[in-house]
């Protein structure tokens, strides 16, 4: 302790039992406070930290705003929590290269508005933007509406520094495109914290495009938006996002925000293309044509950049939204083939209506990332019985040929469901990449590999475990 | 000890998705999640169900004191946890468990008593006419040095009644406590603003402060006498509206009904007070609509009270108002409705986290080269004051009204 | 998927295989990587050896469905997509489709121990554990053998139409920088000099070659904007798939690359190349003596940029300080991968630096 306060200064350390509650949470519902917190303010002290840890013995759980959904934050196995939320400079915009080079505590957001003044913009937008870090977005390799047609994370980091399980400092790829060596960028991103702490990020950005145009469809039920969305797909055109938007879901928006969307509408498809204008006057038409040949009663584009700002702004702070309707909620990531997608849902929805929760929906359907949210009441309904609705969730997108997580990552939520997708061999595979980092793992023990002990104490990691080595069969 | 206050269906509001971090003035200055208002609802809930005993607990304390209460978490909460009203029910159950520190009551009783204040200022007044307050400056204890140096500079004249002819409208208009103390000009220039609309200000005896400094600090039983006063006095008036040129005073004065809420007898006369309620800003962009207010030609920029912009929601308006000044320009400045660190009493009981907000703030005014700086709220004006005088500047910090009033003068 | 385990006329650098296996499913690959691990053999992973060294049949059964893999390799009618993306290879689609990589979704390998494993799966966006499948890009082999690969697709656009110019090698360098910095979608930019020119009919130093794609009016518009930078001339869309071949037809091939915010350090007067200037990469394509070339790698990798002799004799890749240059990976991390994933090293040793 003494050491971590000589290295990040008194103030960057907390010990305390009630000061290590308030990093025993993300914005998922695994819980379990750390057995301290080092928030250091330099890549140096970073290292110095990971250094002083790794001699000890201590393992390490890598932190930025804690936005995360599948408890990848969550300390467990008496481990220090490092958070880089002090480490937030735009080291650099470079227009000509088309690349910003940031520290991990950046907020997303602050990346696009930098690189809007040069005319470029920074593709992955997870709906969390506005707060969670770039660093955390590399961790669970985000992604948001937008990576439908600009890809995740994955697709935009050209290189990242990071301090090694052993405390050295270590870069990987950068300026340029395929340096020599094996290229360890797109293993890092979306491993979770548990090869090491990044520290530097190497950002693709890209011109901003010359005319953006956002479409509402509405329609009387799911079904007809989804078999909607999926003929706009395979029409040819790919939107740069279209979500859906169940009623459940209209109505939250509406009461929250100042959208006035129509409230009886079963579901609403939000679809946005992007590019020169002559691009999108032609795809506007054929969407437009698709969308009401699949059903749509009625179309409607927003008039102004402030009416789209809005659209997207209720969308994105939608799911927070749900809490109006009931105070706690389960929200999904599973991703189904896109042609599997209208059935699915109806399954899904099934399900929910089978144990009598309230659903709601409201997702990307455009490449087929499922978010159904479980909207419950933890002081009355047990948090077991969501979890056991949630893992039939999981069983219909996998059964379909899914998979689990499309941005959330895996985390402590998922882990135990990971034998569902891979053999004991792909998993290996997995756990060799992770040993060539971290060979004494004590980078994020717990998370993404299924069947360890180390966060066994947290209740509901147990009961996830049951469940999904009791459901699958 | 479990909370007997603490609202826990407002707490359970939360699930801690963190779209309130980048809000929050103090989560920005330090990045810590102590800091945050997520981890001071985290800290609530832990005191609601008894996992932390504030009794024993200095940290989870410190931690809910630093808290600004500017509720600009609230603004940006998609869930619609009700922020305000949850720091001051957690304040009264600590203030309860722990005592109001000496500081804060010294404070928080002298506000409620306008010949007190009057005779601090008028005691100020006089040591800086007798050279007696530089004297003491220098040996002053650094805390009381730097009430000395967030004080208003006294002489500013007194709250004059505008007489107006053959009024249109009648309004009240709530004279506050520090706001009529140390800033009666302001009063002044509200009353001329609103006579060249032909309203008249009421004259409403029996009115006070308005209570909201207690209830912040937890003296919950202090702020309902007072509001109770309050109500009463404005219900004889018979306003139809009742202006609020302090931000703080405004917002405390519309929730009213929260506050009185429970009280049977007192519900809905709370009620039907505040729901006449409106700040200038607001009463005069309604009022006002289409006026133009003169010319001064004057380059500007607008700080935010937090208590108009995130508690009260009023942005556009006093923006608007500046606009039809002719000849006045407004600069906006980075983060304007991020708080100066004034927020009551904070800059006395936090003076670190103060001062690094009123840095940056007073970095962001610069950095927009105005002439003054444009506020509307009591307690800003003072830290604001105090941050460009600590900076060798002497850019003057105006009223929105006291902009209007001059820029009328000159037509 | 047909696939050829070993190599001959698959000789590299004048070593002759052993033995040349064709293998035909995975679990042949299986038998024969086991069999070398039981043996301390090597082998080297070959597909169409384009690359050491995608196939036309996969781009025709796209084509009926208005799709395509948007990966230009170069010798589109040998080169396969397990090389293509164990090279991660360059080409005139890096521009607007980044890499191949990208456009890969899921795998099935066999590894160096003769495990055969799965990767990512059939669904676009995936943070189901670790992208194994983008670890297999540019690992030529050395870590697994790829036998399955899931590839994302795109639809082709409605119309594709390519520009040349003629220019000297400054001046198309200045303009293709223009035109990059104008913002607009290009869908390819290349700038080839020198013999190489000559060779694709030019007479003068460099042929300047943009493509557009998309909605006809779109492509019309960009037309005209292009014509607005460049006088330049429609010379039909075959000649970007002779671009691509250019590096693999060369008996010596140098892979150059720079930051592509920065002037290049070398200003291509006098060499034939393929240069790539949006994406700060070029293809250097005719020998130069090996001072020479040490003193353009050294300013490169000053500039955090490298020289990789992709093709080139075996003394020569000595005298030059080898075929890749500074490592830019650490060192200890390679090595536990190598270690990790082909324990007995019976895949293509000594191959990448590790």
């Amino acid at each position: 302790m003494r050491q971590l306060q000589e290295i990040c200064g008194d103030d960057n350390v907390f010990w305390r039992a009630e000061d290590l509650l308030v990093w025993e949470y993300d914005a998922g519902f695994d819980r379990h406070p750390p057995s301290a917190v080092a928030v250091p303010g330099s890549t140096a002290e970073v290292a110095a930290v990971v250094k002083a840890a790794h001699d000890a013995g201590t393992a390490i759980v890598p932190r930025g705003a804690g936005t995360g959904l599948s408890g990848g934050t969550i300390a467990c196995a008496g481990a220090i929590v490092v958070s880089t939320a002090r480490l937030r400079r735009i080291v650099a915009i470079d227009a000509a290269a088309r690349m910003a080079v940031v520290e991990p505590g950046v907020p997303n957001v602050a990346v696009s508005a930098a690189a809007r003044e040069v005319g470029l913009f920074f593709a992955p937008d997870p709906a969390s933007q506005r707060i969670s870090t770039i660093g955390g977005n590399v961790g669970t390799n985000a992604g948001g509406p937008h990576a439908l047609r600009y890809g995740s994370m994955v697709n935009h980091v050209l290189g990242i520094e990071m301090v090694l399980p052993n405390g050295e400092i270590a870069r990987f790829g950068g300026t340029a495109a395929d340096l020599p060596g094996y290229d360890c960028v797109p293993l890092i991103v979306g491993s979770e914290g548990t090869l090491g702490i990044i520290t530097k990020i190497w950002l693709r950005l890209l011109p901003l495009p010359e005319d953006i145009r956002t479409f509402v469809a509405i329609f009387p039920d799911i079904d007809r938006g989804a078999r909607a969305a999926s003929a706009i797909i395979a029409g040819g055109v790919v939107p740069a996002a279209m979500e859906m938007l169940d009623n459940v879901t209209i109505g939250t928006l509406n009461a929250a925000f100042d959208v006035h969307l129509p409230p009886d509408a079963g579901s609403l498809l939000l679809v946005e293309i992007e590019g020169l204008h002559e691009e999108t006057e032609d795809w506007a038409a054929s969407i437009e044509r698709l969308l009401r040949k699949n059903g749509a009663t009625d179309v409607r584009s927003a008039a102004s950049a402030a009416e789209r700002e809005l659209l997207w702004k209720a969308r994105k702070l939608g799911y927070a939204a749900l809490a109006r309707i009931k105070p706690n909620n389960y929200l999904h990531d599973a991703v189904v083939p896109r042609t599997r997608m209208p059935e699915v849902l109806k399954q899904v929805n099934a399900i929910a209506e089978r144990y009598g929760y309230v659903i709601a929906n409201m997702f990307h359907i455009g490449d087929g990332n499922l978010h159904p949210v479980l909207l419950f009441d933890a002081r009355t309904e047990p948090i077991d019985r969501v979890m056991e609705a949630s893992a039939e969730i999981l069983k219909v997108a996998i059964d379909a040929g899914g998979a689990l997580t499309g941005e959330h990552g895996i985390g402590l939520e998922k882990n135990h469901f990971m034998p569902w997708v891979f053999t004991a061999e792909d998993l290996d595979a997995m756990r060799r990449a992770r040993d060539s980092f971290d060979p004494d793992g004590t980078m994020n023990p717990g998370k993404i590999f299924p069947g360890g002990e180390a966060c066994a104490d947290i209740p509901t990691e147990r009961t996830k475990r049951v469940l999904a080595e009791g459901m699958w069969v | 000890m479990r909370s007997p206050l603490l609202d826990t269906e407002g707490l359970n509001q939360c699930i801690h998705c963190g779209l309130c971090l980048e809000a929050c003035p103090t989560y920005r200055i330090t990045r810590l999640e102590t800091e945050s208002p997520r981890g001071r609802l985290h800290l609530m809930s832990a005191i609601a169900s008894a996992r932390i005993d504030p009794r024993e607990s200095d940290a989870a304390v410190l931690h809910l004191d630093r808290c600004l209460a500017c509720r600009a978490c609230e603004a940006v909460c998609p869930s619609g946890v009700p922020y305000g009203e949850l720091i001051e029910e957690a304040r009264a159950d600590i203030a309860r468990a722990r005592g109001t520190p000496p500081l804060g009551r010294l404070a928080l009783w002298s506000v409620s008593r306008p010949r007190v204040l009057g005779a601090l200022a008028a005691l100020l007044a006089l040591a800086d006419r007798t050279g007696l307050r530089a004297g003491a400056r220098r040996i002053l204890p650094p805390r009381l040095r730097r009430l000395d140096a967030l004080a208003p500079p006294p002489g500013r004249p007194a709250y004059q009644p505008v007489a107006v002819e053959a009024p249109r409208a009648s309004v009240a208009l709530l004279l506050g406590c520090v706001m009529r103390v140390s800033y009666g000009d302001v009063h002044t220039a509200t009353a001329r603003v609103l006579a060249r609309l032909a309203t008249r200000v009421v004259e409403v005896a029996d009115q006070g402060c308005c209570g909201a400094l207690h209830a912040h600090a937890g003296d919950n039983a202090e702020a309902v006498r007072l509001a109770k006063r309050n109500v009463a006095a404005f219900e004889r008036s018979g306003a139809e509206a009742i202006l609020a040129n302090a931000a703080g005073c405004g917002a405390f004065l519309k929730s009213y009904a929260h506050l009185l809420e429970g009280d049977p007898e007192w519900a809905q006369r709370a009620a039907a007070v505040a729901s006449r309620v409106r700040d200038i800003n607001e009463y005069l962009a309604v009022a006002a609509d289409g006026a133009t207010f003169g010319e001064l030609a004057m380059r500007v920029t607008y700080q935010d009270p937090c208590h108009l912009a995130h508690a009260q929601g009023i942005r556009a308006e006093p923006r608007a108002l500046l606009g039809r000044v002719h000849g006045l320009e407004l600069i906006e400045m980075a983060d304007a409705d991020v708080c100066c660190g004034s927020a009551g009493y904070y800059n006395l009981a936090q003076p670190d986290y103060a001062d690094r907000l009123l840095e940056e703030k007073i970095d962001a005014i610069l950095a927009t080269r105005p002439d003054a700086v444009v506020t509307a709220n009591p307690g800003c004006m003072l830290q604001l004051a105090a941050g460009l005088r600590a900076r060798g500047k002497s850019i003057p910090v105006l009223h929105v009204v006291e902009v209007l009033e001059r820029a009328m003068r000159s037509a | 998927m047909g696939l050829a385990v070993a190599a001959a006329s698959h000789a590299i650098d004048g070593l002759e295989p052993r033995d040349v296996v064709s293998v035909h499913s995975e679990s042949e690959v299986v038998e024969v990587i086991r069999g070398a691990n039981e043996r301390s053999e090597a082998i080297v992973v070959a597909g169409g050896r384009t690359r050491l060294g995608i196939g036309d049949p996969l781009a025709d059964a796209l084509a009926l469905r208005k799709q395509r893999w948007p990966v230009e390799a170069g010798m589109h009618d040998r080169a396969t997509v397990g090389g293509t993306l164990a090279s991660a290879a360059g080409g005139p689609s890096r521009l607007r489709y980044f890499h191949p990589r990208d456009w890969v979704i899921g795998a099935r390998v066999v590894l160096g121990d003769g495990t055969a494993v799965r990767s990512g799966g059939k669904v676009v966006k995936n943070v189901t554990g670790y992208d194994l499948t983008r670890l297999w890009s540019g690992t030529f082999g050395t870590l697994a053998a790829i036998v399955e690969l899931t590839l994302k697709l795109t639809a082709v656009p409605e119309r594709t139409v390519t520009l040349a110019i003629e220019l000297d090698i400054a001046t198309a360098l200045a303009k293709a920088a223009e035109i990059h910095a104008g913002g607009l979608p290009i869908d390819a930019l290349a700038i080839v000099a020198g013999d190489a020119a000559q060779s694709l009919g030019a007479r003068g130093d460099a042929l300047l070659l943009v493509r557009i794609a998309g909605p006809v009016a779109a492509v019309r518009r960009l037309g005209r904007a292009l014509r607005e930078i460049v006088t330049c001339r429609d010379v039909g869309n075959e000649v970007w798939e002779r671009v691509a071949a250019l590096p693999l037809d060369s008996k010596w091939t140098a892979r150059v690359a720079w930051s592509p915010g920065a002037r290049p350090p070398l200003e291509f007067a006098g060499y034939s190349a393929v240069v790539y200037p949006a994406n700060g990469a070029a293809y250097l394509l005719r020998t130069i003596d090996r001072p020479t070339f040490r003193r353009v790698r050294d300013s490169l990798e000053a500039l955090d940029g490298y020289a990789v002799l992709e093709r080139a004799g075996r003394d020569y890749k000595r005298e030059a300080g080898g075929a890749w240059g500074k490592s830019r990976v650490p060192l200890p991390i390679a090595r536990a991968l190598k270690e990790r994933f082909d324990p007995r090293g019976v895949l293509a040793p000594g191959r990448m630096p590790a």
